[in-house]
């Protein structure tokens, strides 16, 4: 179900507000935006989302087009733009005042005690990202095994990640 | 933060290499930006990209975005910073949408949903894995274990809204670190 322009506003205007707490990048935002399109809205389903995350991870490029490629499956070119547009300008406006102030280096101190607290967060975030999308994955009751293997593989080889998430797809053809 | 001995850097050099990271950057973007930003144009020094790249994970945003606009901002302002971001944009939005068009055509049919399938719950684990390297990378000291925990648990498991948990736990995190650094317990 394709939603309007005036619900892909306010869509937009959410992901504006999000952006301004991912801290450590788009993916952890993910389970609020899930929340947003398939839980509240309904615009698709558990597996769409989670092979269109799966989809913008292994594509090359910065993660931040999972927001592009949601769009797409909304409403086209148009929508991908304007989600992506959406979620990047606010906090690139933000980066630029912040680089031209040289806030950063006057308040040195601060910025390193910040670090010091946000960086666990963020890996608590990503765990949680992990999570979420291993259960909006469309994989039943395999998601978690083949989440589990993926990671794994990931954790303990140098294998590039793109093969494993290849890997995953043939896995997924053979058992599901 | 000029400096005298930067060098000159076009708004078209700003955008081809970032437009060469994005295209190297299949299966991760900074080991390229590095390579690129560092040892082929040398307009960082390994330092300096160093010191972008944490700020740029510090600030909310996508990291590699807030390089490019600190990097585009340094050399050339307002029009190096769109240079560079639009550089690093351009070729994957286009590939990742011609991607998403094949999906919404054939996603549906059989085998390819399966695939899907297959490929997003191992996507998922990737991710998971992910957030294991940077649990690990953190100092193995009770309040920070303590706040990895308490974000997976309140966004994942529990699922409560990503900003009220945010709300809740970073004035408490950002107390903790500044009473830790104050009494030299940083790591």
């Amino acid at each position: 179900m394709n939603p309007s322009w005036s619900a892909l506003w306010a869509f937009a205007a959410q992901l504006s507000m999000l952006s301004m707490v991912s801290i450590g990048g788009a993916n952890v935002v993910l389970p609020e935006v899930h929340r947003y399109v398939v839980i509240g809205q309904h615009w698709m389903t558990d597996a769409q989302f989670g092979s269109l995350v799966a989809l913008a991870q292994a594509s090359p490029g910065p993660n931040v087009l999972v927001i592009a490629v949601l769009g797409f499956q909304l409403g086209g070119v148009a929508a991908a733009a304007l989600t992506m547009l959406a979620f990047v300008t606010p906090t690139s406006i933000l980066t630029y005042a912040l680089t031209q102030s040289g806030a950063g280096d006057r308040h040195a101190d601060w910025v390193a005690i910040l670090k010091r607290a946000l960086a666990p967060l963020t890996a608590g975030l990503v765990l949680a990202n992990g999570y979420v999308l291993t259960g909006a994955s469309g994989a039943g009751k395999f998601a978690y095994p083949i989440a589990a293997l993926a990671a794994i593989v990931a954790l303990t080889t140098r294998l590039n990640p793109v093969w494993v998430i290849l890997g995953c797809g043939v896995l997924g053809a053979v058992v599901l | 933060m000029s400096l005298p001995t930067q060098p000159e850097v076009s708004l078209r050099e700003l955008f081809l290499a970032f437009l060469r990271i994005a295209v190297a950057g299949i299966g991760g973007v900074l080991p390229h930006a590095q390579h690129q930003l560092v040892v082929r144009t040398g307009w960082l020094t390994q330092r300096e990209f160093a010191d972008y790249l944490s700020a740029g994970q510090l600030l909310p945003g996508p990291n590699i975005v807030n390089v490019a606009i600190m990097v585009g901002a340094r050399y050339r302002g307002l029009a190096g910073s769109l240079c560079a971001v639009t550089g690093m944009m351009l070729v994957p939005f286009v590939f990742v949408l011609l991607l998403a068009a094949f999906y919404r055509s054939f996603g549906e049919e059989p085998y390819v949903r399966e695939v899907f399938n297959g490929i997003s719950a191992g996507a998922a684990g990737l991710m998971f894995a992910t957030g294991v390297k940077l649990a690990l990378s953190q100092p193995r000291v009770a309040w920070v274990l303590i706040l990895i925990a308490a974000a997976f648990v309140l966004v994942g498991p529990l699922r409560l809204p990503l900003i009220a948990v945010l709300a809740a736990l970073a004035p408490i995190a950002i107390a903790v670190a500044a009473w830790a650094a104050r009494r030299g317990r940083v790591s």
